[in-house]
């Protein structure tokens, strides 16, 4: 991957997201605050499923309105295997991926023929679809109650807060490594223009419903660990205003990027928690700033990254923001 | 086993779209190392025959085959991977990708990656066809900067990346300059050369009777004529349908 | 016999709501393209408006609706213009704009009115006894009411210039384009009679539905089924899958159990997206 950071501005947009990764380890050296680290954990989550999303649905344009699908799924999967077969994490987790991979790869098949609007609408009925499904066989998922009692990860919250932290950075690495390479290039060329992708030999369906697939199994991993984090997991792990927050926090942070949806989750979840002081002012401003930022920027802030870094006379003259 | 004779058949093809005949039991063939001409006015039918060639829709009967090989049935990408590329006549290629990236997405499909060439060897080509082609040197700019003849040399070279041996051109050289034209025209001879047989749907028939050695006139979905360039634009049919306007009608 | 009369009558009642939110939401979808997931929030606003009118302001009842109703058309063609004019053709950001207007929607009403659940009265007071069936004739009136705004939509669709510009914008916007009309008057028209449309809907239902600031995640995916089924971009459809979706609804909470009438729908949607995306009838504006 290094050999590709060939401009400036390439390099200076690694050693910040390097930087800010490295930053995360060692915020528990200078606070055990439980506070801080249960926000900062929050944020690693959410930018699992934000990036996750990204890999699929930000490169090809295919607005998935139904990711917190994986997330329930993998969570309720996470609960029956730990709870009735006690399986350690290390066997659930690529359990969760393989499920929810295979899953991604049916919808992915399912939906093949659906343009923008039409698959907004599918991915938001079968989340949906999984959402009432939970709360009606109460016998299985404890209905809207779901199920309490998963085993903690690790017996510390520090020892959770880096596993969290690790499982998220393994994920941003492999992400950022397969969209940097053929993949993430013919992904785009789809979104841009599918035909000729399939003049130039490729098989686009099998493209989109790889990309799918993956996105599901990252995402499923994260809801697995989401789950044990939260020792518990319920229909709410797959609302919908979960997947709509994901979408909108990787669409302000930038689309088909993977650091776009990075930052976006990051700031948008310290943001949230930061600002509890404003009480009910908070998810006003919240939106409204959503709102603005997607109005203003629709390329979300990365795309700001190149003019910032030029005001600092770094980078070069070309080489995008965040790529 | 490749034949230089009937290398592409078209036999009967018939595409319906409800219950409009878009293309009527219309058959020619095209001899290895041969430049064929297809024209006709517009809404003849040409790019559906190009689309249905290709595999971007499916035909209502008839058949094409290719070195023998029956095309019917099988995916655009499938196609591609027999040797057969095509052009668009409304070039969209992908804007917000660099022009070598524009290039590039043709490297990843499994024609070229099964012959195990690396990103060194890939590059080496892209830069190869860029020059081949004329693009501008600045293959880091996106596509969006470009004019439109460079847009088709775009979708040209992204065509060429596949190392087709037949390849269909959409109209290469409509709303072209004549500097441009003749830059085309004489790298359509150039490829032709190298041994690329072409079918090239075109307007302008006097630059297309330059470098085609055969060519086919259609109108409504169906065949006028057929035969050397002169033949053809001589043909009765073809001078009414190009000329006349009510009276093509009643031909059809 | 009671019971069939009854789904009947009730699905009836049902699909009109569901006629009213859907006919807008399939109108600027086949006029401009635009999958508008702030439709809700119209639907919501009527509510909100009426009540303001009438408790606050003391205007009647039936010109409150129709204020509220007008004032929601306003905000649509406000929306259309500030926010999606821009960047109309990207789905992507029309779709992530008009979702994150919803939710900033919301929090205004919930800051404004609080979360607690309100009514306004009914148009009519008592009810009527119909073979057996006891109905209010609020109810009834949702029929009545319904009826009339579908003609007068059919109306201006049909005999008004403005109207006909809509319907070739719909078939074919370059071609419209083409021969004189103003797409952009054309867009913007529609999204008022989408967003008036949604407001009378919600409007209607408070009486009988008590308003909340998150009210308006019902009629959006109910909106989605009904289009879905009938066909995006099918006047005619959307009527048709507003009944069926009503009927189909009431038969599931009286026969089969209440808990799964919100799994219908979502059943529905699913299927036809799945199995038959163009809906039972094309996908044109009929």
């Amino acid at each position: 991957m290094l050999a590709n950071l060939k401009t400036p501005a390439q390099r200076h947009t690694a050693i910040f997201y390097g930087l800010i990764m490295v930053g995360f380890y060692f915020v528990p050296v200078f606070s055990d605050n439980f506070y801080l680290l249960s926000v900062f954990t929050t944020a690693y989550f959410y930018i699992i499923f934000a990036t996750s999303w990204d890999v699929f649905a930000g490169y090809s344009h295919l607005m998935n309105f139904g990711h917190a699908l994986f997330i329930g799924i993998a969570g309720y999967l996470t609960a029956f295997v730990d709870l009735h077969l006690g399986l350690p994490p290390l066997l659930v987790l690529p359990m969760c991926a393989v499920v929810c991979g295979l899953l991604g790869m049916f919808i992915g098949y399912l939906t093949l023929r659906m343009q923008g609007p039409y698959f907004a609408i599918i991915t938001m009925a079968f989340a949906a679809v999984a959402y009432e499904s939970a709360i009606m066989f109460s016998e299985y998922t404890g209905g809207e109650e779901g199920i309490p009692g998963i085993h903690p990860l690790t017996d510390s919250l520090i020892g959770d807060y880096y596993f969290v932290l690790v499982v998220m950075s393994l994920i941003f690495l492999f992400l950022l490594w397969f969209t940097r390479g053929r993949w993430g290039l013919v992904l785009k060329a789809i979104s841009q223009n599918e035909d000729a992708v399939l003049a130039s030999g490729i098989n686009t369906a099998w493209v989109k419903i790889r990309a799918y697939s993956i996105s599901g199994a990252l995402c499923g991993i994260g809801g697995s660990v989401y789950a044990y984090s939260l020792t518990h997991v319920g229909p709410t792990s797959m609302e919908q205003v979960l997947s709509t927050t994901i979408l909108i926090m990787a669409m302000v942070g930038g689309m088909g990027t993977i650091t776009g949806p990075f930052l976006g989750a990051l700031i948008l979840v310290l943001f949230n928690e930061l600002s509890r002081d404003m009480e009910e002012y908070r998810l006003l401003i919240y939106t409204v700033m959503v709102v603005v930022i997607i109005f203003f920027a629709p390329r979300g802030i990365v795309s700001w990254g190149q003019p910032i870094a030029r005001a600092f006379k770094l980078g070069g003259k070309r080489g995008q923001a965040g790529s | 086993m490749t034949q230089a004779r009937d290398y592409l058949v078209v036999d009967e093809l018939t595409k319906h779209f409800g219950g409009l005949a878009a293309v009527e039991k219309l058959s020619f063939s095209l001899d290895r190392g041969q430049i064929l001409g297809l024209i006709g006015p517009n809404g003849a039918g040409k790019t559906t025959v190009f689309n249905l060639i290709t595999g971007f829709l499916p035909a209502t009967s008839g058949r094409v085959t290719f070195r023998g090989e029956s095309l019917m049935g099988k995916k655009p990408h499938q196609i591609v991977n027999q040797g057969l590329a095509r052009t668009f006549q409304l070039v969209k290629p992908f804007p917000e990708l660099s022009l070598s990236d524009n290039i590039r997405v043709a490297c990843y499909g499994p024609r070229f990656m099964s012959q195990g060439l690396d990103e060194e060897a890939a590059r080496h080509r892209i830069l190869e066809v860029a020059e081949q082609v004329g693009l501008p040197d600045d293959l880091d700019q996106p596509a969006s900067s470009l004019g439109h003849g460079d847009l088709r040399l775009l979708d040209i070279a992204r065509a060429l990346m596949v190392q087709p041996e037949l390849l269909l051109l959409d109209e290469p050289l409509s709303g072209l300059s004549s500097i441009e034209t003749q830059a085309i025209v004489g790298l359509i001879q150039a490829l032709n050369q190298e041994g690329i047989t072409l079918l090239i749907i075109e307007h302008k028939l006097k630059e297309l009777m330059k470098v085609a050695d055969r060519i086919v006139a259609i109108d409504f979905g169906q065949k006028l004529a057929a035969g050397t360039p002169q033949e053809v634009v001589n043909h009765p049919a073809v001078v009414e349908a190009y000329l006349g306007t009510k009276d093509s009608y009643a031909s059809a | 016999m009671e019971l069939i009369q009854e789904i009947i009558i009730f699905g009836t009642i049902k699909g009109c709501v569901y006629a009213l939110i859907a006919t807008g939401f399939t109108l600027i979808f086949a006029v401009a393209g635009i999958l508008n997931l702030a439709h809700g929030t119209f639907y919501m606003l009527g509510a909100y408006f009426t009540y303001t009118l009438f408790y606050v302001l003391g205007i009647p009842l039936p010109p409150a609706i129709l204020l509220a109703a007008v004032l929601v058309g306003a905000l649509g063609m406000l929306l259309d213009r500030v926010f999606l004019k821009p960047m109309r053709s990207s789905h992507t950001y029309v779709l992530v704009l008009t979702v994150a207007v919803a939710f900033a929607a919301q929090e205004i009403i919930l800051l404004t009115y609080g979360s607690q659940g309100m009514n306004i009265p009914n148009l009519i007071e008592g009810s009527v006894n119909l073979n057996g069936v006891v109905v209010s004739w609020h109810q009834l009136l949702i029929v009545a009411i319904t009826a009339v705004v579908l003609i007068m939509l059919w109306l201006v669709l049909t005999r008004t210039r403005y109207g006909v510009a809509t319907l070739a914008v719909s078939m074919d916007e370059d071609g419209a384009r083409l021969v004189g009309i103003e797409t952009e008057k054309v867009f913007n028209l529609s999204m008022f009679a989408s967003a008036f449309l949604a407001a009378v809907a919600g409007a209607l239902i408070s009486p009988i539905m008590s308003m909340t600031p998150e009210m308006w995640n019902m009629p959006l995916m109910k909106a989605f089924v009904v289009v879905v089924v009938g066909g995006i971009g099918s006047l005619t459809g959307s009527i048709m899958a507003a009944f069926f979706l009503g009927w189909l609804e009431t038969f599931t909470g009286f026969v089969i159990s209440p808990k799964l009438t919100e799994v219908v729908s979502l059943v529905l949607l699913t299927v036809f997206l799945v199995f038959r995306p163009s809906g039972i009838l094309g996908r044109r504006l009929h």
